[in-house]
């Protein structure tokens, strides 16, 4: 039996600082390597002295593999290759790899505005990491070593979210990041080959969900903008970068489109003027609308968003902000919340989760009066909303995955303990298969069937069909087959032991056993030999039996009975090759039993 | 003046006052809102959806814990102990952490209490409860009390032992060795401090782990197929941080049972028990020589008798690693050679005296390419470079690029060979042990082969970027060797020409990552103008020029480094005028180039290079005249920019103009500066004043305008580098601004900004800047705006009683749909 070993330093039962260890086939992989925006000290990122406290991780690691662009799957990368020393292969696909160093960078940001951050990495570390990224297609195996293969499978989610099939030798593992099933605006569907891998490593973030149909969000989200600008209110819609702030640009664009809706819509730039840029170049990795109509009209060439000047903060009449960053922690969302704020027709819709010790965290948990910088206090007065638009699978999605792709055992990450609980006994219940969830350090020990692959002659197969004549073998039931095992190169080979012997130019030495069984039997001896071809001939049906004329019985070309005698005492020699001992053995005991016994 | 001073005394004294008591009312609230928020936890019966505001409210109690606050977390651990059956997991968790916390200050009194209570209804076996538990009790153990009431009380220390034996967590595992090693510590230093003090309890912490580690080496050790046990790993990682308990457990058995277990048979490194045989074989140093020395006879006798393909790496490995730690050995001599035995295999040295056994494993093992590589690693990273060592990896690096001319020794093996070609984690361990250790000593002839070989190996079309990297870096130490060897010059001569040929090929390349690294070392190159040989070459090549066109790239990373080349460039006037001149273009025609880039470039890193390259050009160069109203408009816009690096950068800029135009006197002016004045203001220069001279002429660059533009930015970090160079100018004004000065500058310059006069042209509206900066300086306390600008944006570092708020927000219903997803 051979083992899979899965340990998580973040995403097990909980959500932030993805990082998995996986050993598949003695190679050690990192899946993930997120960081944890709760924090702002060493704790926002995994622990990596789990790993190994006295040697290079590189030592330690055979390559680590991120899932896709969003902080908590890529967020520590910089800090370990440039600052732990990680040297070894880093893998994503070729949009997480354009688009990772722009979230990296409002990270950097981040950082330095909280002050007194020790082991930020700089823009020259990101840059300096991006470079050691091996960027890879979907559907292209890539070979990390002599052993190890990885195949990135399109994952929904965000602009280049990949699923990873991990494979050494017969072993092989599924490692899902964050997925979607069903598609949206501007991204397709999660997809995976009937893998058959013997682990799925899924995240389950909405574990216990069934969610309602992203029309319905979409829809309330345009009703709620159209409600407030026509009031004359502003909308602040705080986005990070990438991600959210591209599907609802795409749906405001086409509402306003469609409504003839006159009202501004601005994006703030900075870093973000990159992203928009990405969605366009890589195209491909939309959805299938955005595809086929891309000839007719690139969706990402908006016509009513304009870029903002933070001299707009000001202007009368209505308008719709797109700002960054989205947990208005800081930077243009934070200064346009505070001048609009006080305003009851304004409103604020927060896209996405809010870490807390945020002011977006404040306002969705109800705050209506916050405390700025100075002792300056703002009153909340404009309206708040909540609108999820993150592209989880719910756990219809889940399930759809695990029915798809067909493991032998599940994992669950990246979700709650609790909600974990209940979908891991409906796999179990509904696929019959191992079902885990392990927290953060602990370490789940999973025994793989390891086959050994064989290739088969065609004359040892030819010859074996021929043995069943007309009553062939049930298909499914395993059968013995005789030859003799070579290896060649690193592959072995059951061929016809004279084939063997010709190709490894050896001599063939038969290796015989003979016994002699000594009765009373009266009679002559060819009445003697008669009875025992009778005996054999009822008792193996299916083998060959031939009367030679000498007297001796010949069974399956090796196995040979020959009588001796007189009239009163018989010797009876049977003679097998080491290839029959069975057969041999079973005719010794047959006759010992039939004439001594008598 | 007398009695403007004690106003202002008073008036500070009032403020402090006032402060004092917003502090004290904000801390009773706080005291307040922590007693609900105490009170909410001891309620709650589902776990906090976000539970790292429990972790930020224990640093926030670490940080302030004053009586009062200490009093209402003692209350809540002995409540959290009263309804520990009915807690939540995490409530528990975060009981035990603070309880910790509480005995570091306060003593034992409450937090025994929990500990006990745990302990005795077996909580601890949770795994994030033991985490936590273990965690507590380790901060106790860092008390001299807290040291000697877990040394009396075993339990402790035998449900740590225990959960060190049990496959659980690597968290619960960290935590429970926390509590041993630092048990053990205190043991040790109070041992050091008071030899005779020893008692009994506190010996049989050792005496347990003892006799386990000395039963479980043992089983290890006669069961070298077997993967270690998870406990010994423990046992070995708590030897290795534990002095005092090496000291006890020392003796020839366990270091005899260390070896066998780390050359043993089994799969996967066995790391944490060859580091625990390297700490025992320095304790026998320490105990005298003669037992190193048979220790050494015996380690290298194992090559004779069974030594196996499958552990001569392991074998190599601690070979390696004695030789690096006891390098004044006695069979230090016949050390090195097992240790050089791959590197003598693949090169075909003359066969080294080293028994047959172990250089027929080692042949067999490096037939294996994993074996073969990691032999080979073991040995680059213990070789001292001298110039022995440096050829046989430059003869190394050269079998581990492809090429059909390569002499092979005849014995080799073709297997092995094929091993090591194109094998990057080798030849990347080769450039950087070359690129970090090659000294000027080397001779030139060695120079120009590792040269060869590197520049051979970096060429390649397809070639990885690290390993180009590599492989420039080192390309670049040895130019710099030659240029300054005796002899030298002749070679680089020759070299450079092949070296900018690879560049140049290289900043075509489709990979954006081969151009930037490309770039980059050109930039490299180009420091070795100050070298005279290297100065020469650099002036007289096309190479700079070629770097500069990536300005053009399509990325925006390529982009950047380019124009960070100018940086480099202006440093060096005969470089740069000679870059200049291939490009058939004036140092104006660069600027123009930069600042059409900082309002152009789509995207922020190509921006933020051009700012620094200006401001390199501004402090080294000076600014050409043309183009010296286009540098400082381009300045000014730049502070408009949605990147605050390239703000920040900007104000690096506008703190160096200011820098040199206040400490300017009149004689000093550059002549640009004196056209661009107003007429007026030119008349006043004969005057003597000085200061309004300068800050007149500060203010035409345009100064004013994007420093109050920085003062209302929205990104803090601007804002407070902003009013850090308000803060700069005040000081150089030396003087406070105050009304009567104000009113002289504006008679003296004829500005009315009153509003009889509408303010239309730019001198106009610059001096009425000058007056809102002034203005600015006499009004603001910028002291007290950069503490609040210095201070974190975190909203709990700034509001500690925000945290309590929203812990207690947590109360309401959460939406179903409010997830924590992702960001």
């Amino acid at each position: 039996m051979a083992e899979l070993r899965v340990t998580p330093l973040g995403a097990g039962q909980d959500v932030g600082r993805s990082c998995i260890l996986l050993t598949i086939g003695g190679k050690n992989i990192m899946l993930d390597c997120g960081m944890h925006m709760g924090y702002n000290d060493e704790r926002r990122f995994p622990d990596f002295t789990y790993i190994t406290r006295t040697e290079k991780l590189t030592e330690h690691l055979d390559c680590v593999i991120i899932s896709h662009f969003h902080l908590d799957h890529c967020g520590a990368l910089p800090f370990m290759s440039e600052m732990v020393g990680y040297d070894g292969p880093i893998y994503m696909t070729h949009p997480t790899k354009a688009i990772c160093p722009i979230l990296l960078e409002d990270f950097r940001k981040i950082a330095v505005e909280r002050k007194g951050e020790q082991n930020f990495f700089t823009s020259d570390m990101i840059k300096s990491c991006m470079k050691k990224v091996v960027a890879v297609n979907l559907h292209q195996t890539i070979q990390v070593d002599d052993e190890l293969e990885i195949k990135a499978y399109y994952a929904g989610h965000v602009l280049g979210a990949a699923m990873f099939h991990m494979k050494v030798g017969q072993q092989s593992v599924v490692y899902t990041g964050d997925y979607n099933m069903t598609p949206d605006r501007h991204l397709g569907a999660a997809w995976i080959d009937k893998c058959r891998p013997d682990l799925l490593i899924s995240e389950s973030t909405y574990a216990t969900t069934i969610r309602d149909s992203k029309r319905c969000r979409e829809r309330d989200f345009l009703k709620k903008v159209h409600d407030c600008v026509e009031k004359g209110g502003k909308v602040l819609i705080p986005v990070f970068a990438l991600g959210r702030a591209q599907e609802l640009c795409i749906l405001l664009e086409t509402y306003w489109d469609r409504m003839n809706l006159k009202a501004p819509i601005y994006f703030s730039l900075g870093l973000t003027e990159k992203a928009n840029h990405y969605y366009k170049l890589f195209i491909t990795w939309t959805s299938q609308k955005i595809k086929k109509t891309f000839v007719q009209r690139n969706m990402f060439e908006f016509k009513h968003i304009k870029p903002f000047d933070r001299s707009y903060i000001e202007n009368p009449g209505p308008m719709v902000v797109f700002a960054t960053p989205g947990m208005l922690h800081a930077g243009l969302s934070l200064q346009v919340f505070k001048k609009w704020a006080p305003n009851e027709n304004n409103m604020v819709i927060m896209p996405g989760y809010c870490v807390a010790g945020t002011v977006g965290h404040k306002i969705l948990n109800g705050v209506r009066r916050i405390e700025m910088e100075n002792k300056q206090m703002i009153d909340v007065r404009m309206s708040v909303q909540y609108m999820s638009f993150s592209a989880h699978a719910d756990a219809k999605g889940i399930m759809q995955l695990i029915s798809q792709c067909e493991p032998r055992n599940v994992m669950l990450v990246h979700g709650e303990a609790a909600k974990m609980e209940f979908l891991k006994k409906k796999i179990r219940q509904e696929f019959d298969i191992g079902c885990f969830n392990p927290a953060n350090g602990e370490t789940v020990n999973i025994d793989t069937q390891h086959n050994i692959p064989v290739d088969i002659a065609l004359n040892l197969l030819k010859r074996e069909a021929s043995f069943t004549g007309s009553d062939p073998h049930d298909p499914k039931q395993p059968r013995t087959l005789h030859g003799a095992l070579m290896m060649k190169g690193n592959k072995l080979q059951l061929v016809e032991p004279a084939q063997a012997f010709r190709e490894l130019g050896l001599e063939e030495h038969q290796l015989r056993f003979t016994c002699t069984v000594s009765v009373d039997e009266g009679g002559t001896v060819m009445q003697t030999v008669d009875k025992i071809y009778n005996l054999l001939k009822s008792d193996l049906k299916d083998s060959s039996i031939q009367y030679s004329s000498d007297g001796s019985i010949t069974i399956q070309e090796s196995v040979l009975i020959k009588v001796s005698g007189d009239e009163e005492t018989k010797d009876m020699l049977v003679s097998w090759s080491h290839q029959d001992e069975e057969l041999g053995s079973y005719l010794l005991q047959t006759l010992r039993t039939t004439f001594v016994t008598t | 003046m007398d009695n403007c001073c004690d106003e202002l005394g008073t008036c500070f004294k009032n403020a402090e006052d006032a402060t004092s008591q917003e502090n004290r009312m904000n801390d009773s609230q706080f005291v307040k809102k922590l007693s609900d928020v105490f009170d909410f936890f001891l309620d709650i019966q589902k776990p906090i959806a976000d539970d790292t505001c429990l972790q930020r409210l224990l640093d926030i109690l670490k940080e302030k814990f004053s009586d009062t606050e200490c009093k209402r977390g003692s209350q809540f651990i002995k409540k959290a102990c009263e309804k520990i059956d009915n807690l939540e997991s995490s409530i528990v968790t975060f009981a035990l952490q603070l309880a910790g916390q509480e005995a570091q200050k306060e003593g034992l009194i409450v937090s025994r209490h929990l500990y006990e209570t745990i302990s005795n209804k077996g909580l601890w076996k949770d795994i994030s409860i033991g985490t936590s538990y273990f965690d507590s009790l380790s901060q106790v153990a860092g008390t001299s009390n807290g040291w000697t009431w877990l040394t009396e009380e075993k339990d402790y220390v035998e449900q740590a032992v225990q959960s060190l034996q049990e496959d659980t967590s690597l968290f619960l595992h960290s935590s429970a060795r926390k509590l041993i090693t630092m048990l053990l510590k205190a043991q040790n230093q109070l041992k050091m401090d008071a030899e005779e003090r020893k008692p009994g309890c506190q010996v049989a912490i050792c005496h347990l782990l003892s006799e386990d580690i000395h039963r479980e080496l043992r089983q290890a050790a006669d069961s070298p197929d077997r993967p270690l046990t998870l406990y010994l790993e423990n046992l070995l990682s708590i030897l290795v941080s534990s002095e005092g308990l090496l000291q006890e457990i020392y003796d020839e058995e366990v270091v005899h049972n260390m070896l066998r277990i780390c050359l043993g048979r089994r799969s996967g490194s066995s790391s944490l028990c060859g580091e625990a045989l390297m700490k025992c074989l320095c304790l026998c140093q320490q105990r005298g020589n003669d037992r190193l020395d048979d220790f050494m006879k015996r380690f290298l006798d194992h090559s004779i008798d069974g030594l196996k393909q499958g552990n001569v790496c392991k074998y190599h490995k601690l070979a390696v690693k004695i030789h690096q730690s006891f390098k004044e050995l006695a069979v230090c001599g016949e050390l090195q050679e097992k240790v050089l035995l791959p590197y003598s295999i693949m090169l075909g040295e003359p066969p080294l005296p080293v028994d047959s056994s172990l250089l027929q494993a080692c042949r067999q093992a490096m037939m294996n390419k994993a074996k073969c590589i990691q032999l080979l690693l073991h040995t680059t990273d213990c070789l001292p470079l001298k110039d022995g060592d440096l050829q046989m990896m430059l003869q190394l690096l050269e079998l581990t690029h492809l090429r059909v001319d390569v002499p092979v020794a005849d014995h080799l093996s073709n297997d092995i060979r094929q091993n090591v070609v194109d094998n990057k984690r080798l030849q990347l361990s080769l450039l950087d042990k070359i690129h970090c250790n090659i000294g000027s000593s080397v001779p030139v002839a060695i120079i120009t082969k590792a040269l060869d070989v590197i520049m051979e190996i970096a060429s390649g079309t397809f070639t990885d970027n690290t390993l180009q990297q590599n492989g420039f870096d080192c390309v670049l130490s040895l130019l710099r060797l030659l240029a300054t060897a005796p002899n030298g010059s002749e070679h680089l001569t020759s070299y450079f020409p092949l070296v900018v040929r690879q560049l140049d090929r290289h900043l075509v390349s489709t990979q954006w990552e081969n151009r930037d690294t490309a770039v980059e070392a050109v930039i490299k190159l180009a420091s070795l103008h100050n070298i005279p040989a290297a100065g020469a070459l650099l002036s007289s090549s096309h190479i700079l020029g070629s770097a500069w066109q990536c300005v053009s790239d399509s990325d925006s990373y390529v982009r950047a480094s380019a124009i960070r080349l100018i940086a480099t460039v202006v440093m060096a006037p005969q470089l740069c005028d000679a870059f200049l001149s291939q490009l058939k273009q004036t140092e104006a025609d660069i600027v123009h180039k930069l600042t059409e880039i900082i309002k152009t470039d789509s995207e922020a890193f190509p921006r933020r290079a051009a700012v620094s390259s200006l401001q390199a050009i501004h402090s080294s160069r000076g600014i050409p005249e043309p183009v010296v109203r286009e540098i400082f408009s381009s300045m000014v816009q730049a502070m408009a920019d949605f990147d605050w690096e390239v703000k920040a950068n900007t104000l690096d800029f506008w703190q160096c103009v200011c820098d040199q135009k206040i400490k300017s006197l009149p004689s000093d002016v550059p002549d640009y500066v004196v056209n661009l004045l107003p007429s007026g203001t030119k008349r006043k220069l004969d005057n003597g004043s000085t200061l309004t001279h300068d800050l007149f002429v500060l203010s035409q660059t345009g100064f004013c305008e994007a420093i109050m533009s920085g003062t209302e930015d929205y990104d803090n970090h601007v804002q407070e580098k902003s009013y850090k160079i308000l803060k700069n100018l005040k000081g150089k004004i030396n003087d406070d601004v105050d009304e009567n000065k104000l009113k002289k500058l504006k008679v003296e310059n004829g500005d009315e900004t009153n509003g009889s006069h509408p303010v239309n042209s730019e001198p106009e509206l610059s001096t009425a800047r000058l007056t809102t900066v002034l203005q600015l300086l006499r009004d603001t306390d910028i002291e007290l705006k950069l503490s609040v600008l210095s201070g974190s944006a975190d909203e709990y570092s700034k509001n500690p009683l925000a945290l309590l708020e929203d812990i207690l927000s947590e109360d309401k219903d959460i939406e179903d749909d409010k997830f924590v997803d992702c960001y």
